[in-house]
């Protein structure tokens, strides 16, 4: 009988702990995060592949013993600036959110110049944003300085002196062709051609053509899905020639049309390290895709920072003003992209690095 | 290149046309701007890609699967949706509302069921190349032309050369001529949906193979085919069939004098150019305006 009533107080006892350390944890403060996607669209697989690395961040969080309750509220902007605006709006307006997050340089624009005025953070991962004098505005997305870098030894290295340029007209295509192409002919390699392509395009037949003509030595492509099986398809059947290099696109197909690249190369932006990448699929069902790996990068910079900036007193959570200066004191820090460090603009320097097609599947060329 | 310009002029055109080709036929028996003749012919890539790719059904026998599907889902749309609609006085401005209605349904069906991910059939297209002297052109590519001239051929034939082409004429001509002569004209509009519903099935099952599939890939295609169809007139087929190469041919000039980025608004110039000056199209007389 003693035994028993022993037993019994223990079991009580312990879950009377297990409630007071639970009502402990609802009562830390929370840190709302919104995250706009394209979650419908043409860019729906990214957003919602983007949307599950988001997801996998925060379940890793929530796993540890944090400060603070982090909670990540997910809208759809559709990849339109305006529906973006609205969704801003709506998280710093209604939803209180401390920090926003987003993907891709269409909407990122509209979404920082809401974001600057609230003074609430904002990470992006696009092409190019202009965040010079925004202080509350971060960008994870290779420069376009690295790329050319890779780009430009790479064809140094086949001894390539002209080359046809072909991308999407959209804001990761624009800033590739502006910024790329111009240091390309900085290099001393002669662009004959750029070609430039309403998203969307699946047939290039005429303008592969067209460029064939001036009888480039290579052709560089940031052709997005569905243009990219088709492009590089319509390329072999143009010239009959494998001079074809990519900046990201041929490992955004879909996996099982990787093979259509077999033998071709590109440049990579970092969007995920192989580990990242295996971690993400076996965690997701998915395979990664633009910013999945750096929008997962993201979210955890964003917490680590509110996890170590001070409290000012008779704060709950820290001021955004604190967080942004522990963001920009983040260097060499081990992310899905690999080390990343965050400069005084706002912007995370990562590398990239070529990759080579092989039997269906991405191995690296040379660092 | 001038090779290259007549080659992918007839490749681009025939695609282009058997849209068209449908476009008319239905617009010949329903006369509004059906949105979902967009969604029946990205029906026909999706039901391929599921037939073949996911169920493993060997190629032709998801081909035929593919369009005997798209027929139905025609058939069960004009009888379900717009027959009835019809038979209430719905004028052509409420049943294209409708068709945008069902079209958008289906976009995020076909998003549920597929995913937002393109799709491509190609890995057996790109395995068949056959050479034509100054490049290799996929069997499919070739497919999609010989497609395009033996629909024509075959409603022509239909057209002017059987009763039931004689019936579809005349509810084209006057319906309800048609219908105080004791014709069933539902019954007209139904089989032409089949027709049509056919029709767009092989240009989406080819496109399947060819350039593949986005959920969102309909609405471009109708439109495309719509434009090729007014260039060229709406009161026959040879005007959808010629319109078709014409719009092609004009995108492809487009390319190679200004940008590859100027093709869409080609198309559209000319769309309005032909509205404005000569909404009768090619081969159509001012007087048969429709």
């Amino acid at each position: 009988m003693r035994k028993w009533l022993l037993s019994l107080c223990m079991v009580l006892a312990l879950m009377a702990c297990k409630d007071e350390k639970k009502q402990a944890a609802d009562t830390k403060p929370v840190v709302k995060i919104g995250v706009s996607l394209p979650l419908t669209g043409d860019a729906a697989n990214v957003g919602n592949a983007v949307k599950a690395s988001v997801n996998m961040a925060l379940e890793e969080w929530k796993q540890k013993d944090t400060k603070y309750n982090y909670e990540v509220v997910f809208e759809d902007d559709a990849l339109q600036t305006a529906k973006a605006a609205m969704v801003a709006n709506k998280f710093i307006n209604m939803d209180k959110v401390k920090a926003i997050m987003n993907i891709w340089g269409v909407t990122a624009p509209v979404v920082a110049d809401v974001a600057e005025k609230t003074n609430t953070i904002f990470f992006t991962c696009a092409g190019y944003i202009d965040n010079e004098n925004k202080s509350y505005v971060f960008n994870n997305y290779t420069p376009n300085k690295r790329v050319s870098e890779a780009l430009i030894k790479k064809l140094k290295k086949l001894n390539v002196k002209t080359v046809a340029f072909a991308s999407d007209m959209n804001a990761v295509g624009d800033a590739r062709a502006k910024y790329v192409v111009e240091d390309l002919r900085q290099a001393g390699i002669d662009v004959v051609a750029v070609e430039r392509y309403i998203v969307g395009t699946v047939d290039f037949r005429m303008s592969i053509a067209k460029m064939e003509a001036l009888n480039p030595d290579y052709y560089i492509i940031f052709v997005e899905q569905p243009g990219t099986k088709n492009f590089i398809e319509q390329h072999k059947q143009i010239t009959g020639k494998d001079n074809l290099a990519a900046i990201d696109v041929f490992h955004e197909m879909p996996k099982k049309y990787w093979s259509a690249a077999d033998g071709l190369w590109f440049v990579k932006s970092a969007n995920g390290t192989p580990e990242f990448e295996d971690k993400f699929y076996k965690n997701t069902g998915l395979e990664i895709q633009s910013c999945v790996g750096n929008s997962y990068d993201n979210l955890n910079l964003i917490i680590n920072a509110f996890e170590n900036a001070p409290i000012k007193e008779g704060q709950k959570v820290p001021s955004n003003e604190d967080v942004i200066v522990q963001l920009h004191q983040a260097k060499d820090v081990d992310g899905a992209i690999g080390k990343i460090s965050i400069d005084n603009l706002g912007n995370v320097d990562s590398l990239a690095v070529i990759q080579k097609m092989i039997d269906g599947e991405q191995v690296l060329d040379e660092e | 290149m001038l090779l290259h310009l007549l080659l992918n002029t007839l490749i681009v055109g025939a695609g282009y046309g058997l849209i068209a080709m449908a476009f008319r036929l239905m617009y010949s028996v329903s006369p509004f701007f059906n949105m979902t003749l967009g969604a029946v012919a990205a029906l026909g890539a999706y039901a391929s890609y599921g037939l073949i790719s996911l169920c493993g059904l060997p190629i032709w026998t998801g081909v035929i699967g593919a369009i005997l599907i798209c027929a139905l889902f025609s058939y069960a749309l004009e009888a379900g949706i717009y027959t009835p609609m019809r038979n209430h006085g719905a004028s052509s401005m409420v049943l294209m509302v409708a068709s945008l209605g069902v079209y958008t349904i289906f976009e995020s069906v076909i998003l549920l069921v597929f995913g937002p991910q393109y799709q491509n059939l190609g890995s057996i297209n790109s395995a068949k190349m056959i050479s034509v002297g100054f490049a290799s052109v996929p069997a499919v590519q070739l497919l999609t032309v010989l497609a395009y001239f033996v629909v024509f051929a075959g409603l022509n034939y239909l057209l002017h050369h059987t009763f039931i082409g004689l019936k579809i004429r005349a509810v084209n001509d006057s319906a309800s001529l048609a219908n105080i002569i004791g014709m069933k004209n539902n019954q007209i509009i139904l089989l032409v949906s089949v027709l049509t519903g056919a029709v767009l099935g092989v240009d989406g099952v080819l496109i399947g193979f060819d350039t593949g599939m986005v959920p969102t890939m309909g609405f471009n295609l109708l439109f495309k085919g719509m434009i090729g169809a007014i260039i060229g007139g709406l009161a026959n087929l040879r005007g959808a069939f010629f319109g078709a190469l014409f719009l092609a041919l004009a995108e492809n000039i487009g390319v190679l004098i200004f940008a590859s980025e100027w093709r869409d608004l080609i198309a559209f110039v000319i769309f309005i150019t032909f509205l404005s000056l000569r909404p009768q199209g090619i081969f159509q007389k001012k007087g048969n305006l429709q």
